[in-house]
């Protein structure tokens, strides 16, 4: 495990309520390889928020485009890479739904 | 390509010898960068945050967090997973009464732009994004 810090995150609690709280956040030694995903799927069950990333391979949807084109009949289903499944609590779900918001909104 | 052109398919994930394994997460960050969105999903122990606040009756300066996964999303699949997300929660008003649900939008083909990995994003201290600690009320 990578003992040296990779961030120190400003947290804010709330909006009247807030409370500050910085964490620094350590990374693995794979945890901080990032991972792309061009797909994701998102699920509740029992309290928590599964979300399922993936990726699907661009030849695979150029192909489909070509399908389309040509008025062929496309597969019904396709299969597509699980880049990595996280679990989240309902809280960080929520939180995260509102920070990609707030990102999207921001950027043009 | 125009998206209404495109064939609707059904997309089976694939779960990897180690990408089907869950990782758990507690909170998250997001962050915009060169185009792409990263999500650092983290995890710390409410123990130690309540321990602090118990001691101290205030809230810690920092705390340590371990890095869970970090996730690079290209731009039209985080505008998809937000829609997910907020759509999981608008069904059921708000989180606790959100039990058993599915959400899973087909991407289209136009939907995806880039696919190269960005190593090394840079990770910089910002202070307009933050998250929420639900349980937490300021004194």
């Amino acid at each position: 495990m990578n003992s040296d810090p990779t961030a120190v995150r400003k947290a804010e609690v709330g909006s009247a309520n807030a409370l500050q709280v910085n964490i620094r956040m350590q990374s693995g030694e794979h945890t901080g390889q990032p991972i792309f995903s061009n797909l994701t799927s998102v699920q509740a069950s029992q309290g928590v928020v599964v979300i399922d990333f993936g990726f699907i391979e661009p030849q695979t949807i150029q192909a489909l485009g070509r399908l389309a084109q040509s008025g062929e009949k496309a597969p019904n289903t396709i299969s597509a890479k699980m880049s990595c499944r996280m679990v989240v609590s309902l809280e960080a779900a929520s939180q995260l739904a509102q920070q990609l918001s707030q990102l999207l909104v921001k950027k043009p | 390509m125009n998206q209404s052109n495109l064939p609707k398919v059904k997309i089976k994930l694939q779960q990897g010898e180690q990408s089907g394994k869950p990782s758990y997460a507690n909170f998250t960050t997001a962050q915009h960068g060169q185009g792409k969105i990263v999500i650092d999903f983290g995890f710390f122990d409410p123990k130690l945050l309540q321990a602090f606040v118990n001691v101290d009756n205030k809230p810690p300066g920092v705390i340590d967090a371990h890095l869970s996964r970090r996730v690079v999303l290209s731009q039209k699949a985080a505008v998809q997973l937000a829609q997910q997300l907020s759509q999981l929660f608008t069904n059921h008003g708000d989180e606790k009464g959100l039990q058993s649900e599915s959400v899973m939008t087909d991407i289209l083909p136009s939907e995806i732009q880039d696919r190269s990995p960005e190593h090394g994003e840079s990770v910089s201290e910002n202070p307009s994004k933050g998250f929420r600690f639900p349980w937490f009320k300021k004194k």
